[in-house]
């Protein structure tokens, strides 16, 4: 696989601390941690936006809007199937 | 490119446009503004060494996202009632100074628009070369 489309929870999490406000510890987020509102570790709509960015950036995966936005990045998890079905539907058509 | 006279919601002492560009083609444009020498703020950054402030460097970038964010959101009219507000800065390098006399010439793209929320890189340079680069985002609403 091409390295630039390898997606992993640890990549994700890169993503995630490069791009984004998180004031948890990184270690403390695993797969399941929920990312946004209050019930998880709290990023807003601009963490929502600057992780749409990075993704397209690294995947070539447009996520165009905020309801998309929000089923992809409930977890970090959630995201790496969401990203790796798209992969996987671009490689097959 | 259409060519305009800037209109943004600020008053005529918080404006640091004078002229703004839409280019015909992809999202960008450009803008301009002339450091008059009697300019407020020259008086007293630095007294004896006047320079445009960094602050302004980036609220000059700002307006000039904000222009092109609504050039392409609905008809120019619209323009001067439409508040947008900075939400976020990143990447920000200041390069050069800002002289009085000299004039600001500041590019302008938008990178990705997603709801209430805009991003933009904006690069602004004078006769002496590149003095500002930012990544930029705007809000429709302001955060509370």
């Amino acid at each position: 696989m091409d390295s630039t489309k390898e997606v992993s929870i640890d990549l994700l999490k890169g993503l995630l601390v490069e791009n984004t406000m998180i004031k948890v510890d990184p270690e403390t987020i695993n797969e399941e941690t929920i990312l946004f509102g209050e019930e998880g570790i709290g990023l807003d709509s601009l963490d929502a936006l600057q992780m749409i960015v990075a993704v397209e950036k690294r995947y070539g995966i447009e996520i165009k809007d905020p309801t998309m936005a929000r089923d992809a990045l409930q977890s970090l998890g959630v995201l790496r199937d969401w990203i790796q079905t798209r992969l996987t539907s671009t490689s097959v058509s | 490119m259409n060519t305009s006279k800037a209109n943004t919601p600020h008053g005529p002492g918080f404006r640091f446009i004078d002229h703004f560009e839409l280019a015909q083609e992809g999202q960008r444009g450009s803008a301009e503004f002339h450091l008059h020498p009697d300019l407020w703020f020259f008086r007293d950054h630095f007294p004896g060494n006047p320079l445009m402030p960094a602050a302004l460097l980036l609220e000059s970038a700002a307006q000039a996202a904000g222009i092109l964010w609504m050039s392409l959101s609905g008809p120019a009219a619209e323009i001067p009632t439409t508040p947008l507000f900075v939400a976020g800065v990143d990447s920000l390098r200041v390069l050069g100074p800002a002289y009085p006399g000299d004039t600001l010439r500041t590019s302008v793209e938008l990178l990705k628009e997603f709801g209430t929320l805009a991003q933009f890189q904006v690069e602004t340079a004078t006769e002496a070369g590149v003095i500002f680069r930012s990544r930029l985002t705007l809000s429709r609403q302001l955060k509370g």
